[in-house]
């Protein structure tokens, strides 16, 4: 009877953790443990790489530890990087871009979830399918449109899609906005509504704020993707003056691999894997420190914010 | 008509970078560049699109390369980035340690930093690992020469699948989140298992993500280097093919329509189910 009592008793029910099998339980420690070593693993090799010297790094003893510790490399990857006036300029560019991404995304993903209009199904159709354009299918007539309206060479190519909903990504982040308004109740924006507050003013001042982790996420997310990005800017601006940082790299590498390869020109080049190691390392730097003080923000926000199905 | 306002810049975009670029190549994979100041075109018909399958010899096996990453790594992808988000959603020991780590492909996962690691570490050294632990010679004698070379290549897999999920991963988080704890608690006291729970409650809830997530990690995959890419880029920009680059573009894209909407009417039912039900 005693028994059958604790039993009925929900409340101990609902309370009791779901209990895990010791064994499914190891099972799933082993897993992630493995999992991140395998993420680690490059990571640690990049960053000991670039620390090598030039003789370690040819020598194939020489794996984890390295006999001098030689920062010649970041001095040498930072002077040829130019790094600090490219620095401002990607995080000018960068920023706009961002800012662009989640000004309009937020927007236009809000019209899709509160708004009921003529052809919503068909243009939210055309979203997913805008999603799956390579951009190699468009990028001739992209470019002649650009040099058309004489964008090229030059950045506002880059910074003006992203302000329209378009861009690296920018579907994605739309799709997004458009989940999140959808799981939120409308009281909030009725009630401003029934004080005489317009559209677009209630989706500024209620709305938006409200989306406060969406906006953290895609900001995150776009400036990650903008700042690594080197394929279109590489179109567009075309002066390595005004390369960003990310798109160095490449001439870096291509130098190595031609001197490995044994070309004449590159004979000469002073840079090695090691150089070019610590040259990403480098470019990946402001976003790691950037990342450590958001990141808090950011795990909450995936943890508040939600996509549901449609 | 309010909702028309908020949909202004994506429909302004929408023609100007969307409609106009695709109109403008699919008219020129079927032409011929007369001049390169007016852009007047002459019509050749499918002359751009017998080339590329008859005349060029790396296109078809740069398509079936594409293709065939595709195939393979999507569904493992997936999978693999449901399991750590189910794994890391849960209360467990070090949660913040593991998310960090789980979050760094996130940070360094595109563009030319993901080719650099591609180069330097994943590959090359975490062939090394797969080598000289998992596959070691004793093994390898013991096993067929085909069983050998399977697990190989599966294993020479692993880092470039864990390394190509980080976004996956994080919008599995964010739907895992999003189901409501009531749906577990009613399925305890009705003595549900973890696993069954895991099939009928979490699967279910979160399938408009795994469609969400299909198609992303499709887009990602031809979305940095890839050899099409390269080799499109090259006869567009370098050769100035302009006309024989698009074609190559427009039979790229089908392909991947065609795969996309093949996935599309395969999950179709699972998620109508979904949205009906809930």
């Amino acid at each position: 009877m005693n028994k059958l009592k604790k039993n009925l008793n929900l409340k101990t029910i609902l309370r009791k953790r779901p209990k895990l099998g010791i064994v499914f339980k190891l099972i799933m420690y082993i897993l992630l443990i493995d999992f991140a070593f395998i993420y680690l693993y490059p990571f640690l090799h990049m960053i000991i790489n670039s620390l090598k010297s030039a003789d370690d790094i040819l020598d194939v003893s020489v794996k984890w530890v390295p006999n001098e510790l030689c920062f010649d490399n970041f001095k040498l990857a930072f002077e040829s990087l130019d790094y600090v006036p490219r620095f401002f300029k990607t995080l000018l560019a960068v920023g706009l871009c961002s800012l662009g991404h989640v000004l309009s995304c937020s927007f236009i993903g809000y019209g899709f979830a509160r708004y009921n209009f003529r052809g919503k199904r068909i243009l939210f159709f055309l979203l997913i399918l805008s999603m799956v354009v390579p951009t190699q299918t468009i990028i001739v007539p992209l470019y002649i449109l650009y040099s058309k309206l004489g964008m090229i060479p030059g950045q506002l190519a880059i910074i003006l899609p992203s302000f329209l909903g378009f861009g690296l990504n920018g579907a994605l982040f739309v799709f997004i906005f458009r989940q999140f308004f959808l799981s939120l109740p409308a009281a909030l924006e009725e009630a401003s509504a029934i004080d005489g507050c317009g559209p677009v003013r209630t989706f500024f001042r209620i709305a938006l704020p409200i989306a406060k982790p969406t906006v953290i996420i895609s900001t995150v997310l776009g400036v990650v993707w903008h700042w690594n990005d080197f394929f279109e800017p590489g179109l567009y601006i075309q002066k390595q003056k005004n390369f960003y940082l990310s798109m160095i790299l490449p001439t870096m590498s291509e130098a190595v691999e031609n001197a490995k390869a044994g070309v004449q020109e590159a004979a000469e080049t002073p840079y090695t894997d090691a150089t070019v190691m610590a040259a990403v390392i480098l470019v990946v730097l402001p976003i790691f420190i950037g990342y450590m003080f958001i990141q808090r923000k950011f795990v909450q926000s995936i943890e508040t914010s939600g996509i549901t199905g449609e | 008509m309010t909702g028309y306002l908020f949909l202004a810049p994506w429909i302004i975009g929408g023609i100007l970078l969307l409609a106009y670029p695709l109109i403008f190549s699919f008219r020129l994979s079927f032409s011929e560049l007369e001049n390169f100041t007016t852009y007047k075109m002459n019509w050749v018909g499918l002359a751009h699109y017998k080339q590329a399958f008859l005349g060029d010899i790396h296109f078809v096996t740069c398509i079936t390369w594409g293709l065939r990453k595709i195939l393979l790594e999507t569904p493992i992808i997936v999978i693999f980035s449901l399991i750590v988000a189910i794994m890391i959603s849960r209360n467990i020991k070090g949660k913040g340690f593991f998310r960090s780590i789980f979050f760094l492909p996130v940070l360094l996962g595109t563009g030319y930093v993901m080719d650099m690691l591609n180069q330097q570490g994943i590959t090359v050294s975490s062939m090394e690992v797969t080598r000289e632990i998992l596959l070691s010679p004793t093994v390898q004698a013991y096993l067929p020469q085909e069983a050998y070379q399977f697990l190989s290549t599966l294993l020479s897999y692993i880092p470039t699948v864990l390394w190509g999920s980080g976004v996956q991963i994080v919008l599995f988080l964010i739907g895992i989140q999003k189901i409501p704890p009531e749906l577990y608690e009613s399925a305890r006291v009705d003595s549900a298992t973890e696993w069954e729970m895991f099939w009928k409650i979490t699967l279910p809830m979160i399938s408009p993500i795994i469609l969400l997530n299909i198609i992303y990690t499709i887009i990602a995959s031809y979305r940095d280097s890839s050899p099409l890419v390269n080799w499109i880029l090259f006869q567009g920009f370098d050769q100035g093919e302009f006309e024989y680059a698009s074609a190559m573009g427009w039979i790229f894209f089908a392909f991947v329509l065609i795969v996309i909407g093949l996935v599309a009417l395969c999950m179709r039912p699972f998620i109508n189910r979904v949205t009906k039900r809930y």
